[in-house]
Formats: C-alpha cells, sequence, structure tokens
C-alpha cells in the first residue's frame, strides 16, 4: 500500500501569526465567498441605484446641477444609507454565515491564530465594499458629468477623494457591524436600526453627539476634499481638521475590529451536527 | 479496564474535563487517556462523542478540567493545527470549490505555499481514490466522494494525530472498504487515530481497542475481548426458536439462573436472561428429551460488540 504521506510536509513555522500563506488563502476564498450568490448581486445592482436615478432624471430632460445631484445623491443617500447598508450586508454575516454553512470547522482546525482568520475574513468584507463604493462612486460621477466634454477624466478626479473619504468609513462600518455579527445573533436588524437612528438622525444634528457618528467625519472629509462648501449643518471652517477625522475613523477601525479579533478568539461555535441539529 | 491512572504515553489526555451547553451536559468529567494506534470512540447519538472531538480538537473550551493533544493544551491553541487533522461529521464544504480547490485551501492554511499546497493536494487525492474527480465542482459529488474529500483534507497536512467523526457514514461497502483500507494505512504510517461512530461493527472492522460513552460518561474503555468479559456480570441474552414456544417457556421461567423472559411472538422466538449461560446450555438437551419440546434455532445474542455496547450503556 503506498504511503499517505504528502510529498510537501507542512513547513515548521516560527509562529503561526506568520501564517500568512494560510491567511492569503483564506482572504481569497473569502472574497470568492462574498462575491458569489444572490446578496453580493443584489449589492451591485443597489450599488448602481444613484447612477440609475441621475440617468432616469436626465431621460426627463432638464438634469439639476451637478454639484447639488453630488451632495444629495453621493453625500446623502450613498454616504448614509447604501455604504454603511453595504458593510452591514458584507460583514455582519463573516462568522455567521461560516457557521450556518459549517465550514468554520476547516478553518478552526488550522495552524492559523483565531484573531487572524476574523481580521482576515473581516479584511475581505472591507475590500469588497471598497470596491464597490468605488464603482458605484465612479457610475454615478460619471451620470452627474455626463454632458461634460471630458467626463471620463472628471468623474475620476471626483471618485478618487469620495472614494478615500468612503474607504475610511468603510473600515469602521465593517468592523462594527463585524463585531454586531459577533455579539448577536441576528444583527442585521440591529444594524438597520444603528444606521437609521444613530447615524442617519445624529449625524446631521448639529451637536456635539454627531462626533460620535462615523457618517460625520466622512462628511466632512468628502465635502473639503471636493471643495462642496458647508452642507448637512456642517460648518467646515469649525470641524474638526482631516488628520483628526482621519484619526477617529482609523482609530475607531482599529480598536472594533481588534475587540471582535479578542470576542472571535474567546468564542465557542459548537457545530450542528445531524445528533444535534 | 477503565482505570484512572494516567497513562505516561497518552497522545490525547482528558482530565476530568466537562463541558456543559447552559444546563445540558455535553460530557462530565471525562478521566480519559487514549495512546497511539486506533481507538474507537462509541456512543449512541448524543453521547457526547461529537463534544468529545470537538474539545479533543480545540474548538470548544472544557467547563471544567483540561484537555491536552501531544502534551498540548488544545482549546484555542492554534499550533496544534500543525499535528491534528479532523474528519468531520457534517457533510459541508464549499460546494462550488472542486475537490483540488479545497483540498489545496485546506493545505495552504496549514501554511503550505499555493505550490507545495496543490501537490499535496493531488497526492493525497490520488491517494483517497479521487483523482479523477478532484477538477469536478463538489457539489456534484457522491457522498462516498464526499466522504473522500473530507478524509483528504484530514490527511493533508500530514498530521500525527487524527480525528474521524463517523467517516463511514452513508457509504456503501465497497466505498466502506475502501476507507477502512485508507483508515489502517494511516495507522500504519504511525499516526494515532480516533475514530468516533455509532456503527459498532464499523468500528470492529478497524480497531480493537475502544472508548464508550453515554450521556456525556466513560461508559467503558479497552480492548473488545476485555468489553465482552464485562458481560459476565451482566445477564446473557439468548434466543431460542420453537414450536412449543409457550411450553418451553413456562419450563425455561423454572429455571433457577433464568432471570426473565420475553416472548417475541413476531419471529416465534423466546428471548431468555441468564446469569449463568453454561449452566442454562446444559441443562438444554434433557429439557428437550424429557418433556418431548423441541428448539429450532438457539443462538446467543451477544455475538457482536452491539450486544455488549447495549450491556454496558444500559447498566
Amino acid at each position: 500500500m503506498t504511503q499517505l504521506h504528502p510529498p510537501h510536509p507542512t513547513p515548521s513555522l516560527r509562529s503561526p501569526w506568520w501564517n500568512l500563506s494560510g491567511a492569503s488563502a483564506l482572504l481569497g476564498v473569502t472574497l470568492r465567498r462574498l462575491t458569489r450568490g444572490q446578496r453580493f448581486w443584489t449589492g451591485l445592482l443597489t450599488a448602481l441605484i444613484p447612477a440609475a436615478i441621475v440617468a432616469i432624471g436626465r431621460s426627463q430632460g432638464q438634469p439639476p446641477p451637478a454639484d447639488e445631484t453630488e451632495i444629495d445623491l453621493v453625500l446623502g443617500l450613498m454616504a448614509q444609507v447604501l455604504v454603511p447598508i453595504t458593510a452591514l450586508a458584507l460583514a455582519s454575516g463573516l462568522i455567521q454565515d461560516e457557521v450556518e454553512e459549517q465550514t468554520l470547522t476547516y478553518l478552526l482546525l488550522r495552524p492559523l491564530p483565531r484573531p487572524l482568520i476574523y481580521l482576515t475574513k473581516l479584511a475581505a468584507a472591507i475590500l469588497l465594499s471598497i470596491g464597490l463604493a468605488a464603482l458605484a462612486t465612479f457610475a454615478v460621477e460619471l451620470a452627474i458629468h455626463a454632458d461634460t466634454p471630458d467626463r471620463l477624466s472628471v468623474a475620476l478626479n471626483r471618485t478618487g477623494p469620495l472614494t478615500a473619504a468612503f474607504a475610511l468609513g468603510l473600515l469602521a462600518y465593517n468592523a462594527v457591524f463585524g463585531l454586531l455579527g459577533l455579539l448577536l445573533k441576528k444583527p442585521q436588524g440591529v444594524g438597520v436600526l444603528y444606521i437609521l437612528l444613530l447615524e442617519g438622525t445624529f449625524a446631521n444634528i448639529d451637536f456635539i453627539i454627531r462626533r460620535a457618528t462615523i457618517l460625520y467625519p466622512v462628511r466632512v472629509l468628502a465635502l473639503r476634499w471636493l471643495h462642496l462648501g458647508d452642507h448637512f449643518n456642517i460648518n467646515l471652517a469649525s470641524a474638526p481638521p482631516d488628520a483628526e477625522c482621519i484619526a477617529t475613523l482609523v482609530g475607531v477601525a482599529v480598536v472594533v475590529a481588534a475587540l471582535g479579533g479578542l470576542v472571535f478568539a474567546r468564542s465557542e461555535f459548537k457545530v450542528k451536527t445531524p445528533e444535534t441539529a | 479496564m477503565n482505570d484512572q491512572r494516567p497513562e505516561p504515553n497518552a497522545i490525547i489526555r482528558f482530565e476530568g474535563a466537562s463541558k456543559w451547553y447552559g444546563n445540558v451536559i455535553g460530557l462530565n468529567k471525562l478521566d480519559l487517556s487514549i495512546p497511539s494506534g486506533i481507538t474507537g470512540l462509541l456512543g449512541p447519538n448524543g453521547a457526547g462523542k461529537s463534544t468529545f472531538l470537538q474539545l479533543a480538537t480545540g474548538q470548544l473550551r472544557p467547563s471544567q478540567g483540561r484537555v491536552t493533544v501531544l502534551g498540548q493544551t488544545a482549546w484555542n491553541n492554534p499550533a496544534l493545527g500543525r499535528q491534528i487533522g479532523l474528519c468531520p461529521e457534517q457533510d459541508a464544504f464549499y460546494e462550488w470549490m472542486t475537490g483540488r480547490q479545497f483540498v489545496a485551501f485546506c493545505a495552504q492554511l496549514s501554511g503550505m505555499n499555493p505550490r507545495a499546497a496543490r501537490s499535496a493536494a493531488e497526492a493525497v487525492l490520488d491517494r483517497v481514490g479521487l483523482a479523477a474527480s478532484m477538477n469536478r465542482p463538489i457539489k456534484g459529488y457522491s457522498k462516498g466522494m464526499r466522504q473522500r474529500t473530507k478524509l483528504a483534507q484530514a490527511l493533508v497536512h500530514d498530521p500525527q494525530v487524527l480525528f474521524l467523526d463517523e467517516p463511514l457514514t452513508g457509504t456503501d461497502p465497497v466505498v466502506r472498504h475502501e476507507l477502512i483500507q485508507i483508515i489502517r494505512q494511516a495507522a500504519a504510517d504511525g499516526r494515532t487515530i480516533v475514530l468516533s461512530s455509532h456503527v459498532l461493527y464499523e468500528v470492529e472492522a478497524i480497531t480493537s481497542h475502544v472508548v464508550l460513552i453515554n450521556h456525556g460518561r466513560l461508559v467503558a474503555e479497552g480492548d473488545t475481548r476485555e468489553i465482552r468479559d464485562l458481560i459476565d456480570t451482566h445477564p446473557h441474552r439468548i434466543v431460542l426458536k420453537s414450536t412449543t414456544l409457550r411450553s418451553l417457556a413456562t419450563r425455561l421461567v423454572a429455571f433457577p439462573d433464568v432471570l426473565g423472559i420475553q416472548l417475541r411472538q413476531n419471529d416465534g422466538s423466546i428471548l431468555v436472561e441468564t446469569h449463568q449461560p453454561d449452566a442454562f446450555y446444559e441443562r438444554l438437551p434433557s429439557l428437550c428429551l424429557d418433556e418431548g419440546l423441541t428448539i429450532d434455532e438457539l443462538y446467543s445474542d451477544d455475538d457482536s460488540l452491539e450486544a455488549v455496547f447495549k450491556y454496558l450503556v444500559a447498566s
């Protein structure tokens, strides 16, 4: 009988934290998982709603001014609803989906520290959500500036700063919703309430509590970087400087993601077997 | 048998390990040392086998006590992942992957670079008989192919300790035979294997060293022959088939060593429980001759490990 030993035995790693091959494989598979199925296509189509709204308005004649459209659709609809909803859809099910589909076992049994598993999967959600945000932003900017002769370069020039602001927001949103997914059995409902009540309400009120939202620093950065002036009750002159906004968003993302890693490391996931199901 | 002395060469060790799920006991103060070689983990559904394996593979944290594998704490110990492999019971995969992609992914998770992972995956899939199908999506695999794929991912990183949770479930006799050969070879290569099953003859076909658990407790541990010896402390069950069923039962119930008699009308047999099977067998010929009774068929209901298991669990 032939030997079962594979020709390439597992290399002896200094520490499982240096299992970069495992982490990169997990990143790739998580991205493939997230881009499969109905949920992804729903998310992709939803991301194109702002561009579709502009296109429909344009087909009706008399398109509104570009700045006004940009404020309403990009910093209103997208920033306040679509961006956080995308993060919620992707991040809240990162671990729960693996538990439901009973595939988490294959990850937990490998020489990968649990926080690394969680953070790698979170990174996949962040990358994909940023990609979707960039696509949606480019599509809507292209639609807004469709009449401009150099529309492509204009759209690209405005997509860059907006995507950067959204990316910072998505870091924090994904970290928050990833943690919710670890703590709650049904994180989607709580996530929607968080988006509508906390973010949607407080970020629009000119009061100190708006600084506790993710949306506020995202809008401050986007308004400044696109030179759009004061909107959403935000006085850019008195708003926090860019560095503070960036530090806030990155800080929230790092702290909450680390907390998520810690929670995941200490959590037990009892696998449903035919006898326990 | 089932003594509590620490086994110096134990590969897997449970020291007063308990696991509770709220008020439900999954495993109760288990003291057990599993040596190298193949050990069968036996118990009915819900006995605690899966909890045992999830504790041993570090997926669950013991509520009390300690679980070690190869001298290392099992719970949340990623370094141990290099040395253990698990063929899980649940029939779950990334269905959209091909068998080769899935096993290579598992190899990469174990730390191999992509090229080495692909090579290792192909080798182990060839060994488990999936070479011809490894480029097909798993969602199209038969039950036997899925079991082989699970076994392949458990072996791909060449672990020292292999946990197999009901690996033969749902397979046809041919596949079962092939899987048993693969498991035996894995043990012959020097691996320690814990094989969980509720089908006793499957385990008997692979190993004679078994651990029996029920209701989260250790019922018995040792060689199947040692376990069979335990029967002597429990009633033997003997089945007799006769055309004179009621007359025979009336005579048998008068025997001093007969503890109970059960008439089985559906197959025309009597199930006798006795503490002294030898004495019982000795009396039967004279009983038939003297009373003119006939016995068409006579056999012990204790011939399989299944019967041993029933006795021990019932006790």
